[in-house]
């Protein structure tokens, strides 16, 4: 499950609806009339929260007016105040909707779901590590047929940069790094194994430093001004490796704080369910 | 799909080792080197010669290439660089 739903069943088979935090804001009104601007905290298909001071006075139902973001349609809908939670100086108000256009609940339903949605990272960094891999393998190939014909009799006259011994060392890391987080970084499926893809990217990072450095030496040494069409095919697949692996984590290091969020929500949902008593038999 | 990848890298690792350490026969290790060994001969004209250098003169160069030995006179070659390819990998290592 990388996608996550976002509505759970709880073990006592009730539905918990998962709130995705946000900061939008939000016209609030009454009898079609504005009475009041409030910024919502957290959104869910089903209803909202926001924070108001004491002094204000919030009516048991009213309408609101909020946009997704900033290119998103206006979502107008009435709600009906579910909970008023007395927090640091106001109230925490949850509501649900009630009256909320389809096109409207579809529009909530694809925002909430899109935020919770780790595939995308999880297939970025997944290919991002196994493309380091294959890098990695050709630059050890490589390594191993200099090795060999360092042993040869061949161009001894002529010494065209020699590459250090401790290179090997670097090359293994860069390879044993790319080829971990290729392994580690499995599809997010829960907060458990959010800490091994964490440490997934990490190792992903490691191996971005190392592939950073080579590009950056490429640039040095002024290889890029060759005119050798195949080095130069080469030299732009690196640099698009380059580009990529950084995107990759960049994406994946964002999805780790969404699932972060996410795992915490649902805890905090399913322990508040728990906590609460079940109403009597009749 | 993460174990197929696996596979498929280890497997090709496996038969590209393989293939290498069979084709002994056929000097392949023999010829890795000699196209690692390679200069690049850039006349005036614009053309690259491919081959080995053998000996450097002060108005000729002696030449190997696969077609065999001959001597390129020293106006007409714009520039050598040596070791070319093994330059190349050496670099992008």
């Amino acid at each position: 499950m990388t996608l996550m739903k976002p509505i759970l069943q709880s073990s006592e088979g009730k539905r918990i609806f998962l709130r995705v935090p946000v900061r939008l804001w939000a016209k609030a009104f009454l009898y079609g009339r504005w009475a009041l601007n409030v910024i919502i905290d957290d959104l869910s298909t089903t209803g909202i929260s926001f924070f108001v001071k004491k002094t204000v006075e919030v009516p048991e139902s009213f309408e609101v007016d909020f946009r997704l973001g900033p290119f998103s349609r206006n979502i107008r809908s009435r709600v009906l105040v579910r909970d008023r939670i007395a927090a640091s100086g106001g109230f925490r108000i949850g509501c649900v909707f009630v009256e909320l256009a389809e096109k409207n609940n579809n529009l909530i339903n694809k925002f909430v779901s899109k935020y919770l949605n780790l595939s995308l990272p999880s297939l970025l960094v997944c290919l991002s590590a196994i493309l380091l891999t294959v890098d990695a393998c050709l630059r050890i190939l490589a390594y191993t047929v200099n090795l060999y014909y360092s042993q040869t009799l061949l161009g001894k006259s002529f010494n065209v940069g020699r590459i250090p011994d401790s290179y090997l060392v670097f090359l293994l890391s860069y390879g044993f790094f790319s080829f971990l987080s290729f392994m580690l970084t499995d599809r997010l499926k829960d907060d458990d194994k959010r800490i091994r893809f964490m440490f997934g990217i990490f190792c992903l990072f490691i191996a971005f430093v190392f592939i950073l450095n080579k590009n950056m030496d490429y640039l040095k040494t002024g290889l890029w001004r060759t005119n050798n069409s195949y080095i130069l095919a080469f030299l732009s697949l690196e640099a698009l490796l380059v580009i990529y692996a950084g995107f990759s984590i960049w994406m994946a290091s964002r999805a780790t704080i969404r699932i972060s969020v996410a795992s915490k929500i649902i805890k905090q949902q399913l322990e508040s369910i728990q906590e609460t008593p079940s109403p009597p038999a009749t | 799909m993460k174990k197929f990848l696996i596979g498929f890298i280890v497997g090709m690792t496996v038969l590209a080792g393989a293939y290498f350490y069979l084709r002994r026969d056929i000097r392949l290790h023999a010829d890795v080197g000699s196209f690692l060994d390679q200069d690049a001969f850039f006349l005036a004209d614009g053309n690259v010669i491919y081959g080995r250098l053998l000996r450097e003169l002060d108005k000729t160069v002696l030449v190997e290439t696969k077609d065999g030995t001959f001597t390129l006179d020293r106006s007409t070659v714009k520039e050598i660089d040596k070791n070319i390819f093994l330059r190349y990998l050496r670099q992008l290592m």
